[in-house]
């Protein structure tokens, strides 16, 4: 036993001095990178962040701030180094296709999770269905050869992801839709913008939107009346309405509207008693992102919607007639969203009276 | 009481052709006091005897007479007051006490509610007293023994107050002592309630100390051969299997 | 049969507990209303007073409907039991409720419509349920074994609620919500001024009910000796599938599917009156039901601020357990 550890000692001792030596050896090469990160001005998943080696995206969870993941793009030998040129592109969550429809990349798609949730419909022999990410059959990606597959992370420890990585599938992760702030969802362009080689464009279009975002905050913010307003579906017996900090919350307080839930807090969605919701909201004077697009399949869902004068007043809106459209392209279009507010909360400060997402319920 | 009048018995074809008959007779009658025991190799045609004498086979000719009545014209209704029916096993069920199982025999005479009056009651505790299941009464059928329990559905067919009670193998699955005590207690009830007793049964030995008559299925001839007692037992025996 | 005094004993009582929990019902919500508000909002309503609108609208036909619910589908079950002799029977097991759901998918999520209106939608539910009923009758003629019988219910159940799971991938996401929230179970479909015809229709199915007590007693015998005891066994098996769909489908139609129900409370009533009579058996079936299904809306309106449980949630989470332990005893 003695004589088997004195051999092995000054192996030991060579490893330990050989590390000793690469430590002291990196300290100057690291100096020599200038690490540039990028200020966003609203969104807080992620991290853009320059150097002469390339682009470090970070992904990071805008709550907690907590590192999910990060992507190198660029010259570097770091992990994830995608291609120069991203020809094939497999978008799992529409949001991803109207970011990318903005930038002018439409036709680089070349998989979609279903055709079914398309705006606007897309070649099928060039564009490939291939399931929503909790389908575990890695081999309908593959067909679409994608050099980056966009997903959303609503779990974020899928199995196919592992599969993915495994046949050296490029995945790359797009948390926009857990900014609270409509502006922060939209910023989201500038990665797509890195990722593409087409950072100025996006920086454009999104600056251009975000001022018009702000003129029409600042047009809506004349209005002498706030109306109230209640958001929400009811669904299992259970009233789902947006929390005070949540995307849709943060939209209706720059439409300069009194909010219902503003002040419940959270940034995802509360689950309330019909009962609640109906007898606390019967003279609210507006109800919006309902499920149906009319009164009567509405009523028909509960006769006792009919109490609320929002029904009786027919002041019912929602997105569910242009819902794929909406889903595509609201996040980074918030200003139109805020647009539609406005003709329907403050019509009179508004030029035109024509919706672009949301329309009126019909009365059949 | 009960007559067979050129029954056929067997089951229907497609066509009159592929009519199967498993045998028939010419005439049998059978009185009130009479204790009848049916008798056959396996697969004769006793349980198709049996289910088509309670009325729930058809004959494939002839008919069977109860107090001069075609069966097959006797309602349902009406038909409760001649047949009583005792199933060869019974298992017992969760709840129902023997009381209660013999109070079941009452229902051709109850109302929609199935209420019992004092006269159902007393009939009860009669049959219960002839039967000596006093001890019993509210025992969860369940609980009692095979025995026990088959003399409670005796008892139940006996509350019902019927001209012909048909039991269907009544010994085949008890115990050589219940065996010998049911046999008798047929014989009894036969003879006291002036009843007419119609079993079927592989048992033949208790048949020959207990029955007055038997009828033996000879299936090679495909009649039906009837004896009175006292029986020639080697000629009954050669009747049913031959040889 | 034997002394009947304690009986109706048991049978007061429990209506005593039910009456208690559905006052106490009442007062529960998305606030606390007094109990003279419950009174007032029954019966001497004033729409501008919101304690009793709130009463009026929500408080009581939730309630209400609670009960007819209880009532219903334990009495169905008790009646499915008897006509299976098996202690697992029930609507939703043998697939009553699944057939009740098919025609309710089909009518609100297809082009296959029966009438669009609401009384489309319990036509549609009731006519599913019978069809359903049918199925599993002509099926006994030609299965000699109960339990085989149990079996095809199941297969059934399944099968129907795989045919509502396509028509739910095609359907148009605006019918699909509709039938999504139905299928959750909701006591607050029923609305005030249609209480009398849902009650009315339950009570019509428990006075049927109440008319067969004789042959479903001798049931018990099984059919043959039911058959020699004057029971015209065919014509009570329709009866009994009859009634079934009536009270099954009015309840799936208003509330959605509930499960164990059915299964459970008679299985519970046999237990606690300790007799095979259904004369007591169907009052205890019937308000022991009732008073599983207000106390599991107690439960919900207590949790709510916490967790929100949909009713076949709590009915499952209660009568799963309380099934295997009868399995357990009895087999």
């Amino acid at each position: 036993m003695k004589l088997n550890l004195i051999f092995f000692l000054p192996f030991f001792f060579l490893a330990l001095v050989s590390c000793e030596e690469k430590r002291n050896a990196t300290p100057s090469h690291v100096e020599s990178i200038v690490y540039d990160t990028l200020k966003n001005e609203y969104a807080k998943g992620f991290q853009l962040i320059y150097s002469s080696e390339g682009t470090i995206v970070n992904v990071l969870d805008p709550l907690t701030g907590e590192l999910i993941k990060n992507y190198s793009i660029g010259k570097g030998e770091a992990y994830n180094v995608f291609s120069d040129s991203l020809h094939n592109v497999v978008a799992l969550s529409t949001t991803h296709i109207g970011m990318l429809r903005k930038l002018g990349l439409e036709s680089r798609i070349s998989g979609v999770a279903s055709y079914q949730h398309l705006c606007h419909p897309m070649n099928i022999t060039k564009v490939h269905e291939v399931g929503d990410i909790g389908m575990t059959d890695p081999e309908r990606i593959l067909k679409a050869s994608p050099d980056i597959i966009f997903y959303s992370g609503y779990n974020l420890n899928a199995p196919i992801l592992n599969k993915l990585e495994r046949v050296d599938k490029k995945t790359f992760l797009i948390y926009d839709w857990k900014e609270t702030h409509p502006l922060g969802r939209a910023e989201w362009l500038k990665v797509f913008g890195v990722l593409f080689g087409k950072e100025k464009e996006a920086h454009h279009i999104f600056t251009e939107m975000k001022t018009n975002y702000h003129r029409i905050v600042t047009n809506l913010k004349e209005a002498k009346h706030q109306p109230t307003v209640l958001a929400g579906t009811y669904f299992g017996d259970v009233f789902n309405v947006p929390a005070g900090d949540s995307y849709m919350a943060h939209l209706l307080k720059d439409a300069n509207v009194n909010y219902v839930y503003s002040e419940m807090e959270g940034v995802g969605s509360l689950n309330l008693g019909l009962e609640e919701v109906i007898t606390k909201n019967l003279e609210v004077d507006y109800w919006i992102n309902v499920a149906f697009n009319s009164f009567k399949d509405l009523i028909e869902q509960s006769a006792k919607f009919s109490m609320l004068k929002s029904v009786k007043t027919g002041q019912v809106y929602t997105y569910i007639n242009d819902v794929n459209c909406f889903w595509e392209n609201s996040p980074v279009e918030p200003d139109k969203v805020l647009e539609d507010f406005g003709k329907i909360f403050h019509p009179e400060l508004m030029e035109e009276s024509e919706l672009i997402y949301y329309s009126r319920l019909a009365n059949q | 009481m009960l007559k067979f009048k050129d029954l056929h018995i067997g089951f229907k074809g497609k066509s009159k052709q592929e009519d199967t008959l498993l045998f028939k007779t010419a005439h049998q009658s059978f009185e009130a006091g009479d204790f009848v025991a049916l008798i056959g190799a396996n697969g004769a045609g006793k349980t198709t005897l049996f289910n088509t004498v309670l009325g729930l086979h058809k004959a494939l000719k002839g008919n069977v007479l109860i107090e001069g009545q075609p069966l097959k014209e006797i309602s349902r209704e009406e038909k409760v007051k001649f047949l009583s029916y005792v199933p060869s096993k019974f298992s017992g069920i969760e709840h129902l006490t023997t009381y209660d199982l013999i109070a079941l025999g009452r229902s051709p005479y109850t109302n929609i509610l199935n209420r019992l009056t004092e006269n159902d009651h007393q009939r009860i505790k009669e049959v219960i007293q002839q039967l000596d299941l006093t001890s019993l009464k509210d025992k969860d059928t369940l609980s009692l023994s095979d025995g026990e329990r088959q003399i409670a559905m005796i008892g139940k067919a006996l509350a019902q107050d019927s001209k012909l009670m048909v039991l269907d193998e009544p010994t085949a699955f008890l115990d050589y002592n219940n065996k010998r005590k049911i046999m008798y207690l047929l014989h009894d009830l036969a003879k006291k309630n002036k009843q007419l007793i119609f079993i079927s049964s592989h048992d033949i030995e208790l048949c020959f100390d207990y029955c007055n008559r038997i009828i033996a299925i000879d299936s090679h001839a495909k009649e039906l051969i009837h004896f009175n007692t006292p029986f020639d037992k080697n000629e009954v025996i050669k009747s049913v299997f031959g040889g | 049969m034997t002394s009947k005094k304690k009986y109706w004993k048991q049978s007061l009582l429990l209506l005593i507990a039910l009456i208690i929990l559905v006052m106490y019902d009442l007062t529960l919500g998305s606030y606390a209303v007094s109990l003279q508000d419950v009174f007032n909002g029954i019966f001497r309503y004033n729409e501008t007073n919101s304690e009793e609108m709130t009463v009026h609208v929500f408080r009581f036909p939730r309630v209400m409907t609670a009960v007819f619910a209880g009532i219903a589908l334990s009495v169905s079950g008790l009646l499915m039991q008897t006509l299976f002799q098996n202690p697992l029977a029930g609507p939703y097991v043998l697939g009553i409720n699944s057939g009740a759901s098919l025609l309710v998918a089909l009518s609100t999520m297809s082009s296959f419509h029966i009438l669009g209106s609401d009384v489309g939608l319990v036509f549609s539910a009731m006519i599913g349920a019978f069809g359903a009923g049918l199925f599993i009758l002509i099926s006994s003629l030609y299965v000699k074994n109960k339990i085989s019988l149990l079996l095809i219910g199941i297969m059934f159940g399944s099968f129907a609620g795989a045919m509502v799971n396509v028509i739910q991938a095609y359907a148009d996401p605006n019918n699909l919500k509709t039938f999504m929230l139905w299928s959750f179970g909701s006591l607050q479909g029923i609305e005030f001024e249609e209480l009398g015809l849902v009650g009315g229709l339950v009570l019509i199915g428990l006075f049927a009910s109440i008319l067969i007590i004789k042959p479903l007693n001798l049931l018990l015998l099984g059919d043959n000796a039911a058959h020699l005891l004057g029971i015209n066994v065919r014509l009570i098996r329709l009866f009994i599938i009859l009634i079934t769909a009536l009270l099954t489908g009015v309840i799936t139609a208003y509330c959605g599917p509930i499960a164990f129900v059915g299964l459970v409370i008679p299985n519970f009533a046999k237990m606690i009156y300790k007799t095979a009579n259904h004369y007591h058996l169907l009052f205890g079936s019937a308000l022991a039901g009732a008073i599983l299904i207000v106390a599991c809306d107690i439960a919900m309106q207590l949790l709510s601020p916490y967790l929100n449980l949909p009713l076949n949630a709590l009915t499952a989470l209660i009568g799963a357990p309380v099934v295997m332990w009868i399995i357990m005893r009895k087999f």
